[in-house]
């Protein structure tokens, strides 16, 4: 018999380095004599949409078109220290420093076009250089941004080491096969405030890999140790969950505004997976009434659980 | 040591004929277990005979009274033949739940007997159909059911002077299901597997055949329980006592195993869930 049942978990979580670590981006940003603008931010983007977001920002804060802007990233040679493609912190802190040196320019590109219409045109960018030339005004602008976290104090819980702090929940509907011990998620509804959402279809994708990544680690995922070493190294016999495993994700966005975030945003990155295992366990108590205090909830475990119940 | 040579026959007189050239050698079919062994040193043969090539082998043919699977059918190809679905409902769906489709194109059924993994999707439901196996060699031709295959596979298995052309299973009118217990939906090796066969008369239970998979070194059946549900009718296949022979049976083979207390309860679940597969819909 297959039994059903729901189950909520919460998550907030302070993003960047964190408890007084100094945590620094810097950006630069250019303009040319070829009519563009080069945008210099050492955005290491594994996967997170990062370059995405520090384009979208720089094309928002200057009103011009981002074909018309360079990025260059990842050449740690050619450019500032950003800090790492880490702790839920690129969007946030980086694209504070990308917002950062896109104001300074403008304010000099403003001299000189002050229109509304977005800038979509090689010349005007040129033309806009010569006058930089003419008047002798900087080409090359650095942004910085440091963020605010300090150490806690232990004897008194005082003190700011993260800020600022993502929200979110997932709601997760699981069915348990009570003589196999098989359990398939079969629907995730995610809702989280991360500010305001930079890209919304990459927030997406974040949330839905972050919901597998939460889910293998709820029901798939095992590292198995004998005498120290690891006897499962291999995505053979590691087990990750496939397409077929995924269950339907539905996402929602709180867009509550960050005022310190390049505008209102916050870090998704690692919140994206944090609630969804504790959400499968609470929806697999639920469903069978029982509680497993250990990860992963394996066929194994529920089976021989259910039986020690005498269900 | 290193493979020297892939060797492409065309036809199985060619590969007979190499196994008295060749010292060392090995078949290929597929591939997707025997390159992992090689590249893992698991196994370290010079030559490589690849049966790629050769068409007589990948065939599904309805000859008189049975249905006769070359062994290079990838199981690809049989998740797809009408044939197979019409008569072998168990086979089809072990077919189409093997691996991955990328492993489905390329892994073979041949394969999937001779490399006589503990966990082989494939070989419960044969054995519970009632397949022959076809091994040929230069001077002769043998003929093993198997079910027996397995039960002497140290006297029986494949010399290396033979090879594995055809699989034989009687075309009869039968329920058939099979049913696999996975760490995940797709790309997963059975914890534990089912196949079974019945053949009905006047809504009694005419013959039965069940064998279990990943539960000891090799796919067995449980005879003490196809014997007894003879002459009763279907539901008694979900009574106390059926459900106990399973799991009797599961611990016998694997007393000692630390898996042994989950395999003997899933055993029982897992079977309900072949049947369920028998009879084409959710009655239990």
């Amino acid at each position: 018999m297959k039994k059903r049942g729901i189950g909520y978990a919460a998550t907030f979580y302070g993003t960047g380095y964190g408890n007084g670590f100094p945590d620094e981006s810097r950006a630069t940003v250019e303009i040319n004599a070829n009519g563009e603008i080069i945008l210099s931010v050492e955005v290491s983007d594994v996967g997170s949409g990062g370059i995405s977001v520090m384009w979208q920002i720089a094309s928002e804060t200057l009103n011009i078109d981002r074909n018309l802007i360079k990025l260059q990233y990842d050449n740690t040679s050619k450019m500032l220290d950003s800090g790492t493609a880490a702790a839920s912190r690129q969007t946030y802190n980086t694209g504070n420093a990308v917002l950062d040196a896109c104001k300074k320019i403008k304010i000099n590109i403003d001299k000189y076009y002050n229109k509304v219409e977005i800038i979509k045109n090689k010349k005007v960018l040129t033309e806009l250089y010569q006058k930089f030339i003419s008047d002798n005004q900087e080409l090359k602008y650095e942004g910085y941004f440091k963020a605010t976290t300090s150490q806690v104090d232990l004897e008194t819980g005082i003190g700011e080491p993260y800020w600022p702090y993502t929200f979110g929940i997932n709601r997760a509907i699981v069915e348990v096969d009570c003589e196999t011990g098989k359990v398939d998620v079969i629907d995730v509804v995610a809702v989280y405030d991360a500010g305001k959402i930079v890209n919304p279809v990459l927030a997406e994708g974040q949330i839905i890999g972050g919901v597998s990544m939460g889910m293998g680690y709820a029901i798939m995922e095992e590292v198995n140790v004998l005498k120290g070493s690891i006897k499962n190294c291999n995505y053979s016999d590691y087990i990750i969950p496939t397409s077929k495993d995924m269950p339907k994700v539905t996402t929602y966005f709180v867009e509550a505004n960050e005022a310190s975030g390049p505008y209102g945003a916050k870090g998704l990155g690692e919140p994206a997976m944090l609630p969804t295992a504790p959400a499968i366990l609470n929806a697999i108590y639920d469903a069978i009434g029982v509680r497993l205090t250990e990860f992963p909830a394996t066929c194994d475990r529920i089976l021989l659980e259910l039986k020690n119940k005498g269900v | 040591m290193e493979v020297l040579d892939v060797l492409k026959p065309e036809t199985l007189t060619e590969v007979k004929s190499l196994f008295t050239e060749y010292q060392n050698c090995k078949i290929l079919a597929g591939g997707t277990d025997l390159l992992l062994d090689i590249k893992n040193g698991k196994q370290s043969p010079q030559y490589l005979i690849d049966l790629g090539n050769i068409k007589a082998l990948k065939k599904i043919e309805k000859v008189r009274k049975d249905i006769v699977i070359g062994s290079m059918v990838s199981f690809k190809t049989l998740s797809e033949a009408k044939i197979i679905k019409q008569y072998f409902n168990s086979l089809y769906h072990s077919a189409k739940g093997m691996g991955s489709p990328q492993i489905r194109n390329l892994a073979t059924i041949g394969g999937n007997i001779i490399n006589g993994a503990p966990a082989a999707d494939i070989t419960p439901c044969l054995i519970s159909l009632d397949a022959t196996l076809v091994i040929e060699s230069a001077e002769y031709e043998r003929f093993i059911s198997c079910e027996q295959y397995f039960i002497d596979y140290d006297k029986e298995k494949v010399r290396e002077n033979e090879v594995l052309t055809k699989i034989i299973i009687p075309k009869k009118k039968r329920l058939t299901g099979f049913y696999k217990l996975g760490k995940r939906n797709s790309l997963a090796i059975a914890r534990v597997n089912t196949a079974i066969s019945i053949e009905v008369k006047q809504n009694k239970i005419k013959r039965f055949a069940v064998c279990l998979g990943a539960v000891g070194r090799y796919p067995f059946r449980v005879l003490e329980l196809e014997k007894m549900v003879v002459g009763k009718s279907l539901d008694y296949l979900l009574a106390d006592e059926v459900l106990e022979k399973l799991e009797n049976a599961v611990f016998a083979s694997i007393k000692t195993r630390k898996t042994m207390p989950f395999k003997k309860e899933a055993i029982k679940g897992v079977f309900k869930k072949a049947l369920e597969n028998a009879y084409g819909e959710v009655i239990l």
